[in-house]
């Protein structure tokens, strides 16, 4: 990776064109059911580490990151600066915006607890999605308990919504990020504004 | 077919006198709510409350179809989604929507019906000579007189056309349907009383319920009926019940939702009619939702159906279930008819009959079949001014378009026979009941067997299969307070086994009253068309020739006569018919049984199933950094798997038709070898290998040995299957002492890591190596042509990309336009070629800084039309060769397998079949006539005359339709003796489409044997 000293170019996410900002479908009086925003652009890093090496690695992290990854399965930390998601045993995935070489911080951190760290950058394109319909748009997104009592702030889970794979983290009661592989972000906005629409949407 | 009517504008046609039928007050409908409707053709107005039924009825229409087979008018047979007679078309245009139930549409304003399977019109419809040689047309009829016979085909036609339903449409639907997925704790499906009962109970334990209810209300039969609770009319207990409802925030009540179908893991899906109630769905609304309810627990108040009675003549318009006549007068103020008999083998037809009374129709007569009656209930319906007749039945009927008399006898305790004269009585409504029918339909999806239960002639739920439990009448309790009771002990009982703490609610005081229990009577004596099944048009004497013809089994007679097929499956038919076979058989019912219901319990249109995923969303599609560079510049897209790839690139003026593509695809070719051309290989599968076994993990995937690969260089490899078949290839790199970067074919990167994951989590979890997917993470594009060194190092920022620097195989590291790239000198094409892998979102910005820097050089994008036939052109395998069937050996590979290691497949390559001399080996083809194609997937044979079986050679993998470079068309295959048979020639059959060519067997390496380019 080069000198994180040096400035990077300008990055082009692969929703460039695809976002038409401003209110769409159905119109409220009490405004857009859903708001749609990506969030770009993120530094996304994947650890993996071997199971003997687990609590080394996390206090390795926690001194690097300022925060300890969460040990409990499909559950999230972090105030986003950065947010730690675990997505898999011995895996998590740190996210922030980018604003640093966070590959090359983390490869150094963690070095000594033979962990792999892997940059997914540019892998997955993230979409906020909030507002009052969100829950109501993610039921016809996939098969999971979408109830504010069953999917609560700070619970991740990764399945399909629209038949793409996604990664999806409560941040709020109606807040929630969501990670879809970059190639299927076109397709996946598309769904999302689809079933959006009978809420009216606001692209911010 | 229009009928002449339709033909005229409706503003022309005659207008009715305004809803003759209706009562003056009364019923659940809003008389300042006029909405105007056509039927047929001619203009109707009903009220808001109405269904399409109700409205007819009020407008005094009572024909309103023509029979399935004999093309007997029938008119309203019930109220609800049993009806098995009032078929019709429903809207028009792309809208249009046949065999919808009069009685369960919702009336809207601007409403379009039409009836269905008549010609002209329902009154002159000229397939009703059908009828007259109905003593022919017994079931099975056409299928004994036509099939065999010479020219089958042909008659089918008619015949299909003779019988039949509504004619869907042709054009596409304008409307959207959504999919929805919910969870729930307690899932209570019938938002009648026990569904209430049972929402309330368990809604206040604190319990996520979820009540669904098909029609448009909560209510059920107490929006039909004259029950009372706590004193006061039961829709208020009803209007107080849901109120509570609502205000429970853990409780949802949704009505005009259907749940038709009960699957594995409690699931119950339903279909819910968002807009069905308007002429069009607001704008951005869908039509219609299917929801998947994943639940902890079930509770079934699916209510009951009302069973018709089997006598001569039973289904002339006029004729219907009592309980449909008593929703016609209580609930929608219409009456059904002006002089009414009532027939009836139970208590039902007492309340029938005073309802009818009451609402101003002169009861004629009560017969009831059951030798006393019930002298409680006789006493007031005498009070009424009603005559009942007991131990009597109405043995026919009389009329044509209309009902307008029947014919009343007494008949034995045994209902066998008739003991006495018969009387005639006129009427133009006769309401029939033959008791009740529990509605097991989703119980019986579930997996469970209902038992019959002869208190009430009728099937009840058996032992739940999974977790759920029947209420109300659809476990057999009808009285109201059993409904009430049953229900809140069921949802109180949900909720308690899940945890929570559900009390029980008290249950209002219903009117008593003094019960008798029905007498079966399954068929009246007498002569003439007794109709079972009124949708088929099924008779008792349908269901007695399958007994003798040996159909004796309740599934085969359902075959061989339609009995409870078609919209209604059977609803109102199918234990009348059942039960006349047991009695055919001389056997109780329990032991002939009844057939299986299977979803949907009610019709579900594809609308719903198919949801969003229609058209270009049918699946998701993937798209590459460069997409909208390629799509500005030309491209036409291919799908390759999900992913939109450019397939060629056209130019101004040059339009997506073959001899245009063709120059394209030449110009592509030609541009590439004689100069450079990139292509986006961003679909590549590529993982990320990295632990200190990683070299150790990829010896065992692969069959060639990778410890002695340096860090900087790539290599090819081959994996096998666990069954020492071809699995994937591809080239795997060394970017660091423990770090690789593999790449995979597009159409197996999913399968590979899949592959991988599986050996490390489950066989090899002791090596230290992690794996993750990042065809994502990097957008990639192969430079190629003789040209391309120079286009690299033009572009790359300090990096010798020399031949001696950069050799062939070798792997580096850079910027390009600023952006980190990481350089592999490997080719596809035969050229000498590099790919560039690029954090993905500057994908474009390296793809425009590599275009710019081969400007110079007349740099040409290519598609995966030219990439492939220069990959046939070169001999590399590809898709066509790795199809799951071929050995490393049979594409020639097998020199690369190692014999100093084990490998996945290893030992099962080595088996009989995989190493079998005659297996087909890897070659070249070319037409013999030097212009014809010999199209992937044709079978080589020796001789195209030899007649069949022929034996075959082998087959056609790849086929490229032109060769630039070669300048004619070229093929890969697999042909017996491989190599040994080159220069002979085969023949190249492709069946399908009658062709065969003559091939020659050549080496597969058409161009540059020697690799002299790659390594340039």
């Amino acid at each position: 990776m080069p000198d994180s000293a040096t400035p990077m170019p300008l990055r082009r996410s692969a929703l460039a064109g695809a976002l038409r900002p401003g209110d769409h479908g159905a119109r409220d009086y009490r405004g857009p059911g859903l708001i749609i925003a990506e969030r770009h652009p993120l530094s996304m890093v994947q650890i993996e580490v071997r199971p003997d090496g687990v609590q080394a690695m996390l206090d390795a992290a926690a001194d690097a990151l300022g925060l300890r990854p969460p040990e409990s399965f499909n559950t999230s930390v972090g105030n986003g600066l950065p947010r730690i998601l675990w997505t898999g045993p011995n895996r998590w995935l740190v996210v922030e915006p980018e604003s640093r070489d966070l590959v090359a911080m983390l490869r150094d951190a963690l070095a000594p607890t033979n962990a792999a760290v892997v940059n997914l950058g540019h892998a997955r394109v993230s979409l906020r999605l909030s507002g009052r319909e969100v829950r109501r748009v993610l039921m016809k997104a996939g098969p999971l308990d979408w109830h504010e009592t069953a999917f609560t702030p700070d619970k991740c889970a990764q399945t399909a919504l629209f038949h793409v794979s996604a990664l999806i983290d409560c941040r709020e009661e109606s807040t929630f990020d969501v990670y879809v592989a970059r190639g299927y972000a076109v397709s996946f906005l598309e769904s999302v504004e689809q079933a959006a629409a009978e809420y009216g949407y606001r692209v911010g | 077919m229009r009928s002449p009517r339709s033909l005229i504008p409706s503003v022309l046609l005659p207008r009715r006198a305004e809803q003759p039928y209706r009562l003056e007050e009364g019923g659940a409908i809003n008389r300042l709510a006029p909405l105007p409707f056509t039927f047929d053709g001619t203009s109707y107005n009903g009220y808001q409350g109405d269904t399409l039924a109700s409205a007819l009825l009020a407008n005094g229409v009572r024909l309103v179809a023509r029979s399935f087979k004999y093309h007997r008018p029938r008119g309203i047979y019930s109220a609800g989604p049993e009806e098995p007679n009032a078929l019709v078309e429903l809207r028009s245009g792309g809208r249009h929507e046949p065999n919808t139930r009069a009685t369960t549409i919702e009336l809207f304003a601007g409403l379009e019906a039409k009836s269905q399977n008549r010609w002209p019109d329902l009154t002159l419809d000229v397939m009703q000579v059908n009828a007259l040689l109905s003593p022919v047309f017994v079931a099975g009829f056409y299928y004994k007189t036509f099939m065999g016979l010479p020219g089958w085909r042909f008659y089918e036609h008619f015949i299909r056309k003779a019988a039949g339903m509504g004619i869907g449409t042709t054009l596409a639907d304008p409307d959207s349907y959504d999919k929805m997925h919910a969870h729930c704790d307690v899932l209570v499906v019938g938002g009648g009383p026990a569904g209430i009962a049972a929402a309330l109970a368990a809604g206040r334990s604190g319990a996520r319920v979820t009540l669904l209810e098909e029609s448009d209300a909560l209510g059920g039969r107490l929006r039909s009926d004259r029950e009372t609770l706590g004193g006061a009319p039961a829709m208020a207990w009803v209007r107080s019940a849901e109120e509570e409802l609502d205000s429970l925030a853990n409780v949802t009540v949704m009505t005009r939702t259907m749940g038709f179908g009960y699957y594995d893991g409690n699931v119950i899906a339903a279909v819910e009619r968002v807009s069905d109630h308007l002429a069009t769905p607001p704008a951005f609304a869908v039509r219609q939702r299917l929801w998947h309810f994943r639940t902890k627990r079930v509770v079934l108040a699916t209510g009951a159906t009302e069973r018709p009675l089997v006598f001569a003549n039973n289904d002339r318009p006029g004729v219907m279930l009592a309980s449909a006549a008593r929703s016609y007068v209580n609930r929608f103020a219409v009456q059904p008819g002006k002089r009414a008999v009532v027939f009836a083998n139970n208590d039902d037809g007492y309340a029938t009959a005073l309802d009818l009374s009451r609402a101003g129709i002169a009861v004629h007569a009560l017969v009831d079949s059951r030798p006393g009656g019930n002298p409680d209930l006789q006493v007031r319906a005498e009070a009424a001014g009603i005559e009942c007749l007991t131990g009597s039945a109405v043995i026919g009927t009389r009329g044509y378009l209309a009902l307008h008399s029947v014919d009343i006898a007494p008949i034995s305790a045994d209902g066998r026979s008739v003991t006495g004269n018969a009387f005639n009585l006129s009427c133009d409504l006769l309401a029939v009941s033959g008791g009740w029918s529990p509605n097991v339909h989703l119980h019986s999806h579930s997996g469970a067997r209902p038992v019959y239960d002869p208190a009430i002639a009728g099937f009840v739920p058996g032992t739940p299969r999974q977790a759920e439990r029947s209420a109300g009448a659809a476990a057999g309790s009808f009285a109201l307070a059993d409904c009430l009771r049953d229900g809140a002990a069921a949802g109180a009982e949900a909720a308690g086994l899940l945890g929570f703490d559900a009390k029980p609610i008290e249950a209002p005081v219903t009117e008593l009253r003094g019960a008798k229990p029905l007498v079966a009577l399954w068929q009246v004596p007498g002569s003439g068309k007794k109709f079972v099944d009124l949708q088929d048009d099924v008779t008792a004497g349908d269901v007695e020739l399958a007994h003798r013809e040996g159909y004796i089994s309740v599934e085969h007679l359902k075959r061989y006569t339609t009995l409870g097929m078609g919209t209604d499956q059977g609803k109102t038919s199918n234990i009348n018919g059942h039960a006349i076979m047991a009695e055919a058989r001389g056997e109780p019912i329990e032991a002939v049984g009844t057939t299986t219901f299977r979803p949907p319990y009610n019709p579900v249109s594809f609308g719903p199933l198919g949801g969003r995923d229609i058209g270009r969303h049918f699946a998701p599609t993937r798209r590459s950094a460069m997409h909208d560079w390629h799509a500005e510049n030309g491209a036409v897209f291919v799908e390759a798997g999900q992913w939109l790839r450019p397939q060629y690139y056209l130019r101004d003026g040059e339009e997506n038709v073959k001899s245009d593509f063709d120059r394209a695809i030449t110009r592509e070719v030609t541009g590439t070898r004689a100069g450079v051309g990139m292509v986006d290989v961003s679909t590549l599968g590529k993982i990320d290998v990295q632990g200190k076994d990683a070299a150790e993990f990829l010896n065992r995937l692969y069959i060639n040995g990778w410890k002695t690969l340096a860090v900087g260089r790539a290599r090819y490899g081959i994996m096998l299957r666990d069954d020492g078949l071809v699995f994937d290839d591809g080239t795997t790199s060394r970017i660091g002492e423990n770090h690789y970067f593999m790449t995979t074919t597009t159409a197996n990167a999913g399968a590979v890591m899949s592959h991988m994951e599986e050996y490390l989590q489950i066989h090899w979890p002791e090596l230290d190596v992690k794996i993750v997917s990042v065809t994502e993470q990097w957008a990639a594009m192969a430079l190629a042509g003789p040209k391309s060194r120079e286009v690299l190092a033009a572009a790359v920022e300090g990096l010798d990309v020399s031949n001696e620097a950069l050799p062939f195989m070798g792997v580096r590291e850079t910027t390009i336009a600023g952006a980190f790239a990481r350089v592999f000198r490997i080719s596809f094409s035969g050229e000498l070629a590099y790919e560039i892998n690029v954090p993905a979102d500057y994908g474009r910005l390296v793809w425009e800084r590599l275009m710019e820097a081969g400007a110079a050089h007349g740099i040409i994008p290519y598609g995966t039309e030219a990439m492939a036939i220069m990959r046939i052109e070169k001999g590399h395998v590809a898709g066509g060769e790795l199809d799951g069937r071929t050995t490393a050996d049979d594409l020639g590979l097998a020199r690369m397998a190692s014999s100093r290691k084990d490998y996945i497949g290893r030992h099962m390559m080595g088996r009989e079949g995989l190493t079998d001399a005659a297996r087909p080996k890897f070659v070249g083809l070319v037409p013999v006539d030097g212009k014809t194609r010999a199209r992937a997937g044709s079978i080589l044979v020796a001789d195209p005359s030899t007649p069949p079986p022929v034996p075959k050679l082998g087959h056609v993998s790849s086929s490229a339709y032109l060769s630039p470079t070669l300048g004619h068309p070229i093929s890969l295959g697999l042909v017996e003796g491989g190599m040994a048979r080159a220069g002979e020639t085969v023949w190249a059959m492709y069946p399908l489409r009658d062709e065969a060519v003559e091939v020659r067997i050549v080496d597969p390496v058409f161009y540059d044997k020697e690799g002299e380019r790659l390594h340039a």
